[in-house]
């Protein structure tokens, strides 16, 4: 409790930071209310000592009293001032607290025109916010009618001279506070709401074995209707595209694979159902941080199942080069956002021709090299198959990320790389026998889930 | 607890009750969706919108015309009804319906933006197309031909190019129509409060409700202008708290139970720079140039997105300033965009009723909050029909809209519009119950009464970068508050500002007699009733 004062001290009188009731509250994880309560009494405790040690500013809440013209035909109780609005100017707000007898308000707009307002309509029960250095807040009470709240908003060493500043002090924890907000807003007595609705569908298969079975989830017969309205399905029979960006994943990665190379490969078992607050970057972060079972997977079978998929890619069209450019907004198009697109896309493709079990295919790679070992992470597409409520056979196809490492560096890697930090971090070696079978597969719910 | 001193006392640690906000009834509409892929065409002709448009709206008006001037008597003389604008015969007192052409020297023109490229000195960007009434032309037009119109009340009416109205009045031996009235098509039948989520209802099959009370308000603010470079942006840090409940009174910031952002989130993010900014930077291609790109904006709107939606669900419009298509409607603003807040999106593969939390949208957009038929647009139908207006009122305008029920009516002239061939979706087929308008000189409201018992609350918003505006509109009465936001120093100089300005105009003003009647309205048969 009462570390507070050890850390404002620290904090504005040694280092002469900013400190706000947002990221004191952050800081110390309390309410925002003890933390603005803090704030008060080390700020009085500290000004009595020397008032010239410590500045505070403050947020004040109220109704404004009207300005203070003179001029004035009969008013309404405790009114006057029909005054002119400048348009390229802000309301004041004590404008608005007012009703106001009808006069013709003349606007010096920074066009020509001068327009006609009336001002009635400018009108509404306002309230105003305002933030005021501590040598300007008797001033500011001044203007106030009535206070509704009083809170000191932030300490620092001196009165800062650019009050725009103060955002450095929320600058500071704004990096992770989406996550902090998220997970632990009722300590620091943000508003709740229970209503909150996230994505359901994070991915667009369900990670359990229960499809295979030949009883997909409900969740995914509802999602066929929907994946029927993407675009690429009002398209004609699929062509082969040698140029897609699948194919050429294809192509390339065999060759760029050494021998006998160990894999660790990362199921997914999480099925975030519950609201993740989670970004890309966590994510991987949080990949590397929890140790992955591992699989092993021999370069010769590797690359005979390769050769065949080489061959399945020519038969599924994946027009995800224009899907991909739907992203490209995205300076960095996100896995997630890749993923998205690449579900629509796979979802798409009905096709019978692929009743093999699932095969993992390589797609990128994001890798770093650290003491002599490669490590990192790449998108892989698997193949499903499974039958569906009426009796068809369903196969779709996967992105899916798994972490690798291996023992020499590899060549360039494909195209689209990315490294990251948090992928060096990722597992070692351990070693676990797979052949891809379906209950072993992962999906890109890893991305969403808490691991 | 709420006292003043709550905050300004020794820290007292006890369990503070957590704060939650009532539920938002929400419906989303896609009327201003356009098509998605290969279905969306630019090749059409934009004339197809006009006769759409008209085809539209002629029966309306030609009810509310012949109601009105059906008995209509001018010493004697009956009008009669004109089938065609070209059938109007010289000096017969009678009526017609067209859709209105104001031909004015200063509006946008192709040959002077080649002008522009071509000679150093490039006309001023007009502020208006208004030229002193010197060589102006107002016509009235449809299938057949055009028919200019004058008359010494023409001024009395707002008017814009693409507006359907139904003009009374005689030829004048110059050819021109002798204006003595016109009447727009009025408000539209105005569905029943919830009648999108009793539909919705229905289709679960569950019971529809009668009355249900919104406990919530729906908070609106427009032109977040963000631009990356965290300058000036403590007034964005105000919001971001006052929302979150963070600030001091968190049971009056409780009662938002939705946030409309109504365009302008970017402040300088419109993919196609203005042909001034070009000769500015001396850039000759339109296409934003990839090694350029800054994603700080982005990431900023991002941020502040992430950071409400866990607490409060978003309707974010895009505006003319973001980075979307530039003609209307404006398609939303893309999922891709937003890494973080992209979670609160519904996911293409989920059922389309699932709810969007964060709910990115077209604009204009329409649907349905807390049982009230909304209609909201960034800004820029306002903003370019002011152009043609000697000087209106921004509500006016709104209002005038409304009654043309013609959400965009300088669409195509000189607002940019997709190239619709069949359909016009700017026409208003509902009238809304609440109508917001972003993007906007100053905050203003009014509420509106239209023939058949129609009320619809008008708001326009101002931008929140320039002014500190929030507006809440309550979810069951739809009365109307601010929250001003305000920085001690600058607020100061502000009202200084005003004070001196008002000084010198003081003697520009005169007391009205009557407040209910703008000159420059178009006469109607609601009462306009003032809240």
């Amino acid at each position: 409790m009462d570390q507070y004062n050890t850390y404002l001290a620290t904090q504005v009188l040694s280092e002469g930071q900013i400190v706000t009731y947002r990221s004191l509250s952050r800081a110390l994880k309390v309410h925002v209310t003890l933390a603005k309560q803090m704030l008060y009494a080390f700020h009085a405790k500290e000004s009595a000592k020397d008032p010239e040690s410590i500045s505070a500013t403050y947020l004040l809440s109220g109704v404004l009293r009207p300005p203070s013209t003179s001029e004035s035909t009969p008013p309404p109780p405790a009114t006057d001032g029909e005054d002119t609005i400048m348009e390229s100017s802000p309301v004041p707000s004590s404008w608005i607290d007012q009703p106001t007898p009808y006069v013709e308000v003349t606007q010096v707009t920074d066009s020509p025109l001068i327009e006609r307002v009336n001002e009635e309509e400018t009108f509404a029960d306002s309230i105003s916010i305002i933030l005021a250095r501590q040598e300007e807040l008797e001033e500011v009470k001044d203007q106030f009618e009535e206070i509704n709240w009083i809170h000191v908003y932030s300490l620092q060493p001196a009165t800062p001279a650019d009050i725009h500043i103060l955002h450095t002090a929320n600058g500071t924890f704004s990096k992770n506070k989406n996550r902090s907000l998220a997970t632990n807003d009722p300590i620091f007595g943000t508003i709740q709401n229970p209503n909150v609705r996230t994505r359901t569908v994070v991915n667009a298969v369900p990670i359990s074995a229960a499809p295979i079975k030949g009883k997909p989830s409900t969740k995914s017969a509802a999602q066929q209707p929907t994946a029927s309205r993407a675009p690429i399905e009002t398209k004609p029979a699929p062509k082969p595209k040698p140029k897609s960006s699948l194919a050429s994943a294809f192509a390339k990665t065999p060759a760029s694979k050494p021998k006998t190379t160990p894999i660790t490969k990362q199921p997914d078992t999480k099925m975030a159902n519950a609201p993740t607050f989670s970004d890309d970057q966590d994510e991987e972060a949080s990949d590397a941080d929890s140790p992955p079972p591992n699989t092993e997977l021999t370069s010769a079978a590797r690359t005979a199942k390769a050769a065949r998929q080489a061959q399945l890619a020519a038969l599924i069209d994946s027009d995800s080069d224009a899907e991909m450019a739907n992203t490209g907004a995205d300076k960095t198009p996100s896995p997630a956002a890749a993923e998205e697109e690449e579900e629509v896309d796979a979802m798409a493709v009905d096709t019978s021709a692929a009743l093999d079990a699932p095969i993992p295919k390589e797609e990128t790679e994001h890798a770093t090299v650290t003491n002599g070992r490669r490590r990192g992470k790449r998108q892989v597409v698997k193949k499903r198959t499974f039958e569906d409520e009426d009796g068809y056979l369903v196969t779709r196809e996967e992105m899916e990320w798994e972490s690798f490492s291996e023992d020499e560096p590899a060549p360039a890697p494909t195209k689209k790389v990315k490294l990251s930090a948090a992928s060096t971090a990722s597992s070692g070696p351990n070693k676990k026998k797979s052949t891809g079978a379906p209950s072993k597969q992962g999906s890109i719910m890893s991305f969403f889930g808490k691991k | 607890m709420a006292t003043v001193d709550q905050y300004m006392r020794a820290p007292q640690p006890a369990q503070i009750p957590t704060v939650s906000r009532p539920e938002s009834t929400y419906h989303s509409l896609t009327t201003f969706n356009l098509p998605t892929g290969g279905d969306r065409k630019y090749s059409t002709q934009f004339a197809d919108l006009y006769f759409a448009r008209l085809a539209l709206l002629k029966r309306h008006v030609e009810a509310t015309v012949h109601a009105a001037w059906k008995d209509f008597d001018l010493d004697g003389e009956r009008a009669t009804a004109v089938e065609r604008v070209l059938d109007v015969r010289q000096g017969e007192l009678s009526w017609v319906i067209g859709t209105i052409f104001m031909d004015m020297k200063l509006k946008p023109n192709i040959l002077d933006d080649i002008i522009k490229e071509a000679f150093i000195i490039a006309p001023p960007p007009r502020e208006t197309y208004r030229n002193g009434d010197k060589g102006d032309r107002i016509v009235i037009e449809d299938e057949s031909g055009r028919l200019p119109i004058t008359g010494k009340f023409l001024h009395e009416f707002l008017l814009c190019t693409g507006c359907i109205v139904g003009i009374l009045g005689t030829e004048n031996k110059n050819g021109e129509f002798e204006v003595i009235d016109i009447k727009p098509a009025d408000l539209p039948a105005q569905p029943p409060r919830w009648n999108l989520h009793n539909l919705s209802l229905k289709e679960a099959g569950e019971k529809p409700i009668k009355a249900k009370k919104a406990k919530g308000k729906i908070a609106i603010v427009s032109g977040l202008a963000m631009d990356g470079h965290f300058s000036d942006v403590l007034l964005l840090d105000m919001l971001q708290e006052y929302l979150l409940g963070e600030t001091g009174g968190a049971q009056e910031s409780s009662q938002i139970s939705r946030l409309i952002i109504a365009g302008n989130s970017f402040a300088d993010m419109a993919p196609i720079p203005t042909r001034e900014v070009m000769m500015k930077n001396g850039s000759k291609s339109f296409s934003a140039e990839p090694n350029t790109w800054n994603a700080d904006p982005t990431e900023e709107v991002d941020d502040f997105l992430a950071s409400l939606l866990p607490t409060l669900p978003i309707t974010l419009l895009p505006g003319v300033s973001d980075p979307t298509s530039v003609s209307m409607p404006q398609p939303a603003l893309h999922s891709a965009m937003f890494s973080k807040s992209r979670l609160f999106i519904r996911h293409p593969t989920e059922p389309e009723n699932a709810l969007s939390w964060f709910d990115s949208v077209s604009n204009p957009w329409d649907g349905e909050i807390d049982g009230w038929k909304v209609l909201a647009t960034g800004g820029q139908p306002v903003n370019d029909m002011n152009k043609y207006v000697n000087g209106g009122n921004r509500l006016d305008m709104m209002e005038s809209i409304l009654r043309w029920r013609n959400v965009a009516p300088t669409a195509p002239d000189t607002l940019w519009t997709y190239p619709y061939d069949t359909d016009d979706p700017f026409v208003l087929r509902e009238c809304p119950h609440l109508y917001i308008v972003g993007d906007q000189p100053q905050f203003q409201t009014r509420t509106i009464t239209g023939p058949s018992g129609q009320s619809v609350r008008l708001v326009a918003v101002p931008s929140f970068r320039k002014t500190g505006t929030l507006v809440l509109v309550d979810g069951e009465t739809l009365e109307v508050s601010t929250v001003q936001f305000a920085i001690a120093s600058e607020h100061k100089k502000q009202r200084n500002a005003q004070r001196s300005v008002s000084a010198q105009n003081t003697p520009k003003r005169k007391p009205r007699p009557k407040p209910n009647t703008p000159k420059n309205m178009p006469k109607r048969n609601g009462a306009t009733k003032r809240v």
